[in-house]
């Protein structure tokens, strides 16, 4: 009874510490995302889109993970930068732009991206603002794409908003995804 | 040489045949309607028996023509059906049970193979003993049927395959029947898999005594490929046939035609191309000649505005996709003349194709060699010879613009870079030189090229039939943005589920800038005025 007595109140604690570590991780926008078709923008061809949010100290990474079932048909993006405010250059490997793949768009052989993150203080925002150079049909262009990642007030959701300086009309960028893991 | 003057020869022999019913005359055949399920649990067996017995009926003469199921890939059956009765002079009886189509072509047949509907690929392996040894292909339950008709058992499969796998099962029907099978032909029963198939392409491939199979062409599987290799390797290059489609469950298209491209053998089908042992006996009807609409006035000079100019290319081959929609010809279109659709194989269809354009379809050759290949998974010195026999095609078939695609890198459909070398751009030119245009690739492509007023475009947009009209629209309205310089020449690959409507619903929203023209118009003011970067896969 007395060894029971002692025993109760530790995994209270612990449990309480357990839920309220959950809570707080909760509300960040880190984890595992999955995009919720029906409350988001076409992403045709692909399929479904997963996205990655991590941080180590001050610098971000976000992984898109494109499938269009099977295989073959797949495509990983990632980006890690420092997520101060101040821009860097990271590179993109050749190959056609995410931003639609089926438009005669590519990124050129030795390709940077110029990218500016931001991350407020509670985690539950990101904006990564990136301009890069696109190779189209008549040459190379520069274009600027901004990036919203807005967590939901109760952290099971997200927004991830584009704007691109290039996309004059048509529904907005925007894709809802829900979280998967933290 | 010899082998585009063998199509020369073909193409021109089919030209001069004289059907041979004298006016007046009629011609009976059977018409049957084929069940809307292709599951072994369901309706195959039903499937398999008919089309083994249209192979060996076909045999001589056309005679046993199916209706396909609405939905069915290949949507002009019955269409077709009334085209030879009108232009053929056929008269259809129409066969209601197989019992009833089995009596009818008794004679045709010496007896009977019975697959074996636990293992799937007994069923390839009888449709090429059907064709060899004029059998027909029963399950179990119909071999009372068969045996009523007082045919004998030649072989079976039941048992015999269990617990081995594809490439032993191959393996073994390579030694056993390829020696007899015909080396011109192959049939490539791929597609779906799993518990379905859909042999429509059957009945060509047991008309022409080929070997069956779908083994994989990826080289990771390292056993089935070589095995398929090594079966292509036995065929004549430039001359030998691949009936047909690869398996959607074990390897990709591009794995498919890079290997066949590798042997230089020339893409026939899908699986589900129907009624071929039929449709190829068909001559050109007496007189016809292949006349294309073309847009281009001769010796008018044609000078581009400050727009964007839209022109819209069917993507996969005509038989396949919106050329029975009924708001075909309401604006121009281009159409691939690829895929189930050779010349050599099918004169009759490409007839119908060319008598049912209207003014605003406009046809172009495809894809990459005869049918379908990968000119960088060609070997280089039989390159020229490949796009000689394209040549003499696109001469036959009165077409100026030619489509290519590649892929042989294996690269998937929205991600690599599947464009052309300077090198390969080159033998086209030097290859094709009535031609007064070039359109490359399936997705956008990035190879641009421009010579003697003749460009070489890329596709810079593919329209999926799944992309929400408005996002489609403001894809090209930001792909106006992206290139800026006037005039801009956008060349859209329309995948053939799209329906016309719905293309035209899009192109009515770009706005006055844009302006839809047909693609032989687009090409001459793009070789006239080019904005384009001329570029080349960079190695």
């Amino acid at each position: 009874m007395k060894s029971r007595a002692i025993v109760a109140p530790i995994v209270a604690a612990l449990c309480c510490t357990l839920l309220l570590s959950c809570g707080r991780d909760n509300k960040r926008l880190e984890g595992h995302w999955n995009l919720v078709p029906e409350k988001s923008a076409s992403i045709d061809p692909w399929t479904s889109l997963a996205l990655d949010i991590h941080t180590d100290g001050t610098r971000v990474t976000i992984v898109k993970r494109y499938s269009a079932g099977h295989p073959h048909d797949r495509r990983v993006d990632s980006i890690t930068v420092n997520m101060q405010g101040r821009e860097e250059t990271v590179p993109v490997p050749p190959g056609r732009w995410l931003g639609e793949v089926s438009m005669g768009v590519y990124y050129g052989p030795n390709t940077t991206r110029r990218a500016l993150a931001t991350m407020n203080d509670a985690h539950n925002e990101l904006r990564v603002d990136i301009r890069e150079t696109l190779q189209t049909a008549q040459g190379a262009i520069e274009a600027e794409v901004k990036n919203t990642y807005a967590l939901s007030p109760e952290g099971s959701s997200m927004q991830w908003s584009e704007t691109r300086s290039t996309r004059e009309s048509g529904p907005p960028l925007s894709y809802t995804f829900a979280r998967i893991t933290e | 040489m010899l082998n585009s003057r063998f199509t020369l020869i073909t193409v021109l022999v089919l030209a001069l045949l004289e059907f041979p019913l004298q006016a007046g005359q009629r011609r009976q055949a059977y018409v049957m309607q084929l069940p809307d399920n292709w599951e072994i649990t369901g309706q195959l067996p039903t499937h398999a028996f008919l089309v083994s017995l249209q192979g060996l009926a076909n045999d001589g003469a056309p005679r046993l023509y199916f209706y396909y199921p609405k939905g069915y890939p290949y949507g002009y059956t019955r269409n077709l059906k009334e085209y030879f009765e009108k232009e053929y002079g056929f008269d259809f009886k129409e066969l209601q049970r197989l019992e009833d189509a089995l009596h009818t072509f008794r004679d045709h047949v010496k007896g009977y193979i019975v697959w074996d509907p636990a293992v799937r690929t007994s069923l390839n392996v009888a449709f090429t003993v059907a064709g060899l040894d004029r059998a027909v292909v029963v399950s179990p339950e119909q071999i009372p049927m068969a045996e009523k008709e007082g045919l004998k058992k030649l072989e079976d499969f039941r048992g015999k395959f269990q617990g081995k796998s594809d490439f032993e099962i191959y393996t073994w029907a390579f030694a056993e029947y390829w020696p007899r099978c015909s080396h011109e032909f192959l049939t490539y029963m791929g597609g779906v898999t799993g518990n379905s198939m859909q042999p429509g392409i059957a009945d060509l491939g047991i008309y022409h005594k080929s070997f069956f199979t779908d083994l994989s062409c990826d080289p990771k599987d390292t056993l089935e490929y070589a095995l398929a290799d090594k079966i292509m390797g036995q065929m004549k290059p430039l001359t030998s046939f691949v009936f047909g489609w690869h398996s959607y469950a074990k390897d990709l298209e591009a794995h498919y035609i890079t290997l066949l491209s590798k042997h230089v053998l020339r893409q026939e089908g899908l699986n589900t191309w129907p009624n071929m042992s039929f449709i190829t006996q068909l001559p050109l009807t007496p007189g016809f000649r292949f006349k294309n609409h073309h847009n281009i006035v001769p010796g008018k000079k044609y000078v581009p505005d400050q727009k964007v100019y839209i022109a819209c290319v069917q993507t996969d081959g005509l038989g396949l996709g919106a050329w029975l929609d009924p708001d075909r010809g309401v604006f121009p279109y281009a159409w691939e003349t690829t895929d189930g659709n050779s010349l050599v194989h099918a004169p009759a269809l490409f007839e119908y194709f060319y008598r049912t354009a209207t003014p605003n379809d406009y046809f172009i050759g495809a894809l990459s060699g005869p049918s379908y290949m990968y000119p960088r998974a060609i070997p280089s010195e039989y390159l020229p010879k490949v796009i000689a026999v394209d040549r003499e095609l696109m001469k036959a078939l009165d077409l100026k613009i030619y489509g290519i695609m590649e892929r042989s890198n294996f690269s998937d459909r929205y991600v690599g870079n599947s464009n052309l070398p300077k090198a390969i751009v080159d033998a086209y030119y030097e290859g094709l030189p009535e031609a007064i245009g070039f359109a490359f690739g399936y997705g956008p492509g990035q190879t641009y090229d421009v010579r003697g007023h003749v460009p070489f475009l890329s596709y810079d947009y593919y329209l999926s039939a799944e992309r929400p009209t408005e996002d489609a629209v403001a894809d090209l309205k930001e792909l106006a943005v992206m290139n800026p310089k006037r005039p801009y020449y956008l060349v859209m690959h329309v995948r053939e589920t799209s329906g016309i409507n719905r293309v035209s619903g899009i192109l009515k929203q770009l706005g006055p800038e844009f302006e839809l023209v047909p693609l032989d118009v687009l090409m001459k003011m793009a070789g006239e005025e080019p904005t384009f970067k001329t570029r080349y896969l960079e190695e």
